[in-house]
């Protein structure tokens, strides 16, 4: 149903611009809290009906990528409006107004708190402009894209404090030219976590969800359902076990990082054996974040782009111009191969010149030696170097794959226009 | 002698100008075609861990680190925070499940005051190695025992605020009734 204006009637819709909710008709604006919907205590008991409910088991069963979907009747027009089963608001498709479904944040499940938009449509849209305009090796089509869709989306998040208490035996690993030394370190302490957000939305991978942040939880309201007027939102469909589990992967991560941190010198440090564990505080807030879902195709693929919606942060991971980057990489890499090999091979001359010359007067074993170490990690920095930069290269690959993702484009994309 | 510098020179060069290519590449590829890729810093969440111990000798030895990690988690798991009621259930989760694994209900003795006052070693930074173990022990015997005293009373507790409820007759119950009723 939509919340209608005082003045005209017409239905309100949240502007970010101004952090108020607007009626686009005859241009009045008020504060969220200030907007109750007459018609609300009469809808808020009315559930959305299971597709197969309303036309039947066969036309659900025929029609699979919509057996998830339930529907609801808009309250203006009396259109049947297609929802997701954990969907809270949407539009009409017929009447295009906002439709919040009362029933899935009654009081039960209603979130506690909500970040509003900060963000408006156009200044997401140039955020993504401005970020992705100038990459050497985006492609010109992805560089000037016409978005196929863009939707606002609160994601339903766990603002979750908890500790973290781990005892752990971390390894260090340093090469020094032949020698290897490892040693062995024990660590053990509590770490407290604050506002650590988790994803309370298994439609959409934690990763992409872990990657929108840092949100400002300074800005965090107090929930109002008219906050969603005008943009999607889904509520939490996260069971308790899956949200200990995915704490306490995060915090044991955290507390690894910050641990190694304290082991002093270079190397290579791994953790090899621990005991932890993370006890959660049990005032976890419910809060709803704001996102931008951007899509568009390219090569016959979908993209998805995602903007926090409170900061204008841009996530994705954009398609390679592929036959630019490895023809420059090859001709670099023959380029510098060629300079460094005639550098080197002048100063190893050099250097066995020297050495032919003085070998009659004085013998040089160490000399010898420390020319080995030189040479082996030079080779050794060689393979270090290539191999970084392989990683970025394949992690460019992931997050392409990630942006690509079918089950964020259908997050975005099962939704009423 | 040429060919031996022209053979080094090759390698050497091989190696660092492919590495140095790779790297150059691979940032530019990562600066222009990935955005956004960091999620929120530790700072942002944490103000860092609070350590109990920080050891770095004497490790080397397999039964010495699981030692280090016997002695040193069994006193962060006694802590309060861990011994929260069994009943805690996080409010509107959709599904409501077990609490968290470590969440203790019964009452503690603290471990930690148990091992110091047993072996004399602070909870520190300082190792304990064979009197540690004592100190586990008596750590684990203490905190089984408190568990034991508080399951008992729980059900004594239990036992008084239940309502009564008629009991099922005994043998010796019948008996009785058998001779009155003689």
């Amino acid at each position: 149903m939509a919340t209608l204006c005082k003045n005209c009637g017409h239905a309100l819709v949240f502007d970010p611009s101004i952090q108020k909710v607007r009626c686009y008709q005859c241009g009045s604006t008020f504060f969220a809290e200030e907007v109750e919907s007459e018609s609300k205590k009469y809808v808020q008991d009315k559930k959305a009906i299971s597709m197969a409910q309303v036309y039947g088991q066969d036309v659900a069963g025929a029609a699979k990528e919509y057996l998830d979907c339930y529907i609801y009747t808009c309250s203006e027009c009396g259109g049947e409006v297609m929802i997701t089963g954990t969907e809270v608001s949407t539009k009409c498709v017929y009447c295009g107004n906002p439709t919040v479904v009362f029933s899935r944040i009654s009081k039960e499940e209603c979130p506690e708190f909500i970040i509003p938009f900060a963000i408006t449509r156009e200044q997401a849209l140039a955020c993504i402009n401005k970020e992705i305009g100038h990459g050497l090796f985006v492609p010109d089509a992805v560089k000037h894209f016409t978005p196929e869709s863009v939707h606002g989306i609160y994601i339903p998040y766990w603002i979750v404090d908890a500790d973290r208490s781990e005892a752990a035996i971390i390894r260090k690993k340093t090469s020094n030219g032949k020698n290897t030394t490892i040693t062995y370190h024990g660590r053990a302490g509590r770490m407290r976590l604050k506002n650590l957000p988790v994803d309370a939305c298994t439609m959409l991978s934690d990763e992409s969800s872990t990657r929108l942040e840092p949100y400002d939880f300074s800005k965090m309201v107090l929930f109002d359902e008219d906050y969603l007027l005008g943009f999607y939102s889904n509520s939490s469909d996260l069971t308790y076990g899956f949200l200990t589990q995915a704490v306490d992967k995060r915090a044991c991560q955290m507390f690894d990082e910050t641990m190694m941190k304290s082991v002093k010198g270079g190397g290579t440090k791994t953790v090899i054996n621990y005991r932890g564990s993370t006890a959660i505080d049990p005032d976890v807030k419910y809060a709803l974040l704001p996102v931008w879902f951007v899509t568009f195709d390219y090569e016959d693929k979908h993209n998805t782009i995602l903007v926090n919606g409170q900061t204008g942060k841009v996530v994705c991971g954009l398609p390679i111009r592929k036959v630019l980057f490895y023809t420059l990489l090859t001709i670099t890499c023959i380029a510098l191969v060629i300079l460094f090999s005639v550098l080197f091979y002048h100063i190893i001359y050099a250097m066995m010149s020297s050495y032919a010359r003085s070998k009659p007067r004085r013998s040089s074993s160490s000399s010898n030696n420390s020319s080995g170490k030189i040479v082996v990690g030079l080779i050794a920095a060689g393979v270090v170097m290539a191999i970084a930069g392989v990683k970025k290269i394949k992690n460019v690959i992931a997050k392409l794959k990630l942006t690509q993702s079918s089950q964020t484009f259908n997050f975005t994309k099962k939704r009423q226009e | 002698m040429n060919g031996v510098a022209i053979f080094l020179g090759i390698l050497m060069g091989g190696s660092l100008g492919v590495g140095v290519a790779f790297l150059i590449f691979g940032s530019l590829l990562n600066r222009s075609n990935n955005h956004g890729d960091s999620v929120g810093e530790n700072s942002r969440y944490t103000g860092g861990i609070a350590y109990s111990a920080q050891l770095d000798k004497k490790l080397h030895k397999a039964e010495s680190q699981s030692e280090f990690l016997n002695t040193y988690y069994v006193p962060l798991q006694s802590d309060p925070v861990f011994r929260t009621p069994s009943a805690r259930v996080v409010r509107k989760m959709p599904t409501p499940q077990a609490p968290v694994a470590q969440a203790q209900t019964a009452p503690q003795v603290s471990p930690v005051a148990v091992a110091t006052a047993a072996t004399g070693f602070p909870s520190s930074t300082a190792f304990p190695t064979a009197p540690a173990a004592q100190a586990v022990q008596a750590t684990q015997a203490a905190t089984v025992q408190a568990a034991q005293n508080y399951q008992a009373a729980q059900a004594y507790q239990a036992a008084q605020t239940a309502p009564v409820a008629p009991a099922a007759p005994t043998q010796q119950d019948y008996e009785n009734y058998q001779h009155l009723s003689d």
